[in-house]
Parts: C-alpha cells; structure tokens; sequence
C-alpha cells in the first residue's frame, strides 16, 4: 500500500478518530519518511545531526500530525505523505528559529557537523560491540534481533519462542543487564 | 532551560533504554527539553542510543523497533485534546461519590467475609479517588479497545492495565496489586505474576501510567463475568498475603458482590483507608473474530 491513509478508509476514519490502533499504524507507515526529514533535511536545512535532535523532532512531528486539529485536517484525497511532509517542515522550521544551537555560524559555514554514528560502524569500538552479540546464544540473538532491533512486542516473541510471557520478560531483563554490564565494562556511558 | 538535572537525564536516558522500566510522555518530555539544552548530557545520550543500536545488530543512526515502541508509548499517552477514558469518567468525584454511596449501602453476605465493613473514617468513602485502574483489551492484531465499554474482552485478546494516581493526595498509593475473579475458578493473577514475582508492583503518581506489560486472557479464564480487582496501597502486598486473604475455597469468591469482596479484602489485608480498593466488573468473551489488521498495517 503506497499511502495508508489515502487508501485505506477505515484507517483514515479511525485514525480521525483518534483510534490507538491506527495512530500506531500511521507512526509504523510514515516513520521513514519522518525519519528522512529530520536525517536529511530539505531546502537549505540538511537535517539534525544529533540523534538526540532527531529523535526529538521526529516525536514533535508526530504529536503535531496526531493533534485532533491536524487530524481532521486531512482530506483523504491527495497522499497523506505530502500532508504530514508539510507538518514536519513546520515542526522542523519552528525547533530550528527557538533553538540559538542551530543558528548559522559565520565563521564556519561549511563545517560538517561530526557524524556521531561513525565511530559505532568501525574500529575498536564497532569490535566490541559486535564481540557482544558474538557472545550470544541462538535464543539470545532471536530475542536482541526480534524484540530489540525489530520492535516486537513481548508476547509476540513469546509466542515465537514458545514461551510464557513470564519467561521472556525474564529472558529480555536479563539479556538487557548483560547488554549493560558489556557497555560499562569497556568503557561507554562514562561521558 | 532544562527541566530537569543532568543525574536526572541521564536516569531518564537509562530508563528509555530499559525493557523493564515503563516510559511515558512525561517521562520523554523531561528528557527531550534537558538534552535541547544541554551539550553534555545529549552527547551522553548519543552515545548510549547508537551504542544500543549498534549493540542490537541495527544501524547506529536509525533508531530501533524498540526504542520506535518506547517513542510510541510516549506519543500515545494522554494527548490534551483526547477524551478521557470511559473508566477515568466514570472515576470522576461525583460519580465516585454516588458509586461509594452505593458501595457503603451493599450488605455483605455469606459465611466467609466479615459481617460488616471495617470502620471507615467519616468522609472517606465520598472522598474524591487518589487513584484508579484502567484496562483495555487488544486483539491478536494489535489494536486496542476499551474493556468495559465493549462489555468485556475476548479470550486469547490480552488485557493491558494503566493506572492514575494523584500526585497531590497526601497519602498517594505506592503499590498495586492487581488479580482476577471469576465464578468457579482460583484467582487470576496479573501483577505480580507467579512464579517470577511475588510482591505488589512498585507505583508512581502519574495519569494513565501504562503497565510494562499485558496479561493474555489464557484458557484458564472461562466465558462469563471477570471481575478485574485493583489493590492500590502504600506497602507492598505478597501474593501470599493476598491469597491467604481470599476465603477458602476461594472460587466461590467470583459470583460475591462487589462490595462483599472489597469488604473482605480490606478485612483480611488490614488495609487503612488511604488503601484504594477497586472492583472492575467485566466479562471474558469468545474468541474474536475481527479481520485482520493486515489490510491497514503498513
């Protein structure tokens, strides 16, 4: 489906609605597009550098396109895309003009912000992260890849795992305490 | 200006991270105005969320299912314009005040539970509620409807539970305990969930504070009444407690009055009045039928 709500009546009615269900299905749909916007920017913006930035925005464009007011707001006939593109250049334009951190330095103009996910892709730091999930078991990886890097929900890994959900919450808990005592013990968060 | 101090954002980074620790819209609302303005701590952040990342087998600059769980949760708390949820209406002080009147007439009956209620303090029944249990059910598709407007949830849908506590009641709750009763069947409990926990939930004040979890209605419920029971107390409570404190055979517990059950729940637990004890009454349903949610599932 190329446009959810666009295509799809029900949805666009219950997400009018305010429905829990297909506002998490519209967050699930537009979350790449609000994620480009806020990564890659547009016009003369080329987008947060900070995660921390991006994630802030992405959250203030969605609670922005959830308001009821912008809710009602779409019509249903062009592609919802475009309507929640807008929401978000709006977001992006007033945290930029309320933020003096992303005000246009004279002296340096063409310096690239550093890119903070480069040293988490390569070197020492990339080793041990991935020395960590080396360590894993079978079942431990399906629970970091399933729950952690997919987003599943903890019955429905359960469920896949043929567990209760008792069981796996245990399992995530303390699959996160080692993921924990793995940064600590090779030296991140003490920032 | 950064509502809140960098120990506390970083708390609150941690938290955001941790599967075991619920995550609200307030919770991300500090956060996110502390790291706008603040170099430190949002560096901190950085670090964690692409460490996270990396460490989940994702890409560093994109954030992960999970973290797009936690970031959903926060969004899809109460929103300022949504319509509070039915039970939050029905919780309103005057329609609690005419529901504890009610509750205060109900004669308790029967062999196992105390004659009369324990005495109250004048004016406690009527007082406004310093807290209350919400639930909802959701479907195998994952969307999400209001138990007691639907007059009960579906068997194999699972239960999610939130609560509101007053932050400015002057003995607000700390605990909650949370099981099921149903005629003819021994408690189901919720939270805590044996055999992995044993105690009351620890509780914070806040409104429509979600669970970090939902319970399946498994086939150890049966169709017909449910009777959801909420504990709100300033101790924890032991499921041995809580058990010891349902009569024997306890089944016979699910057809009792409201007010009956309550009654001997605070007997039993020597709950004081700033304990908030609250009855849910509800119905299991048949396996649902609704289509599937793939036609509006990205």
């Amino acid at each position: 489906m190329d446009d959810l709500l666009r295509d799809d009546a029900a949805a666009r009615e219950a997400f009018r609605r305010g429905e829990r269900w297909a506002m998490e299905a519209v967050y699930r749909s537009y979350l790449p597009l609000v994620r480009a916007v806020v990564g890659q920017g547009f016009g003369g913006f080329r987008g947060f550098a900070s995660p921390a930035d991006r994630d802030d925005a992405a959250q203030a464009i969605f609670a922005a396109a959830f308001e009821e007011r912008a809710r009602l707001a779409y019509d249903g006939l062009s592609p919802y895309g475009g309507f929640l593109r807008g929401i978000a250049h709006n977001v992006v334009r007033q945290i930029l003009s309320k933020n003096q951190r992303f005000s246009r330095q004279p002296d340096a103009p063409h310096a690239e912000p550093p890119c903070v996910e480069a040293s988490f892709l390569a070197g020492e730091r990339a080793r041990v992260l991935a020395a960590f999930r080396a360590q894993c078991t079978d079942a431990e990886r399906e629970v970091l890849t399933r729950y952690f890097a997919e987003g599943w929900s903890e019955e429905r890994l359960a469920e896949h795992l043929g567990q209760t959900r008792y069981r796996t919450r245990k399992t995530i808990a303390q699959l996160h305490k080692r993921m924990e005592r793995h940064l600590r013990d090779h030296g991140f968060g003490r920032a | 200006m950064a509502s809140v101090g960098h120990s506390r954002a970083r708390a609150l980074t941690a938290r955001y991270l941790d599967p075991r620790r619920p995550w609200t819209g307030a919770d991300a609302a500090a956060l996110r105005a502390h790291l706008a303005a603040c170099d430190p701590c949002r560096a901190a952040y950085d670090e964690a969320v692409c460490a996270h990342r990396a460490l989940v087998g994702g890409d560093p600059a994109v954030p992960s299912g999970f973290e797009a769980r936690r970031q959903l949760d926060a969004l899809l708390g109460p929103a300022p314009d949504a319509a509070p949820p039915l039970l939050w209406r029905w919780l309103r002080p005057g329609a609690y005040a005419l529901t504890a009147a009610l509750v205060a007439l109900a004669v308790p009956f029967g062999p196992w539970w105390p004659a009369e209620p324990p005495p109250q303090p004048r004016g406690a029944a009527s007082a406004a509620p310093v807290a209350g249990l919400g639930v909802s059910g959701v479907d195998q598709h994952g969307r999400e409807y209001e138990v007691l407007a639907s007059a009960g949830a579906h068997r194999g849908d699972w239960l999610r539970f939130s609560y509101s506590i007053d932050a400015a009641a002057p003995a607000a709750p700390t605990h909650l305990f949370v099981f099921g009763l149903q005629p003819g069947a021994p408690p189901l409990w919720y939270a805590p969930m044996p055999p992995d926990e044993a105690a009351s939930l620890p509780v914070a004040p806040g409104r429509f504070v979600a669970l970090p979890f939902e319970s399946r209605l498994s086939p150890r419920h049966a169709d017909g009444p449910l009777t959801v029971v909420a504990l709100f107390t300033r101790r924890p409570l032991t499921l041995d407690q809580v058990a010891a404190a349902l009569p024997d055979p306890a089944p016979a517990l699910g057809a009792a009055p409201p007010a009956a059950v309550a009654a001997l729940l605070r007997h039993g637990l020597d709950l004081g009045p700033d304990a908030v004890v609250q009855l849910l009454p509800t119905r299991v349903l048949p396996p649902s039928t609704s289509p599937d949610a793939s036609e509006v599932a990205p």
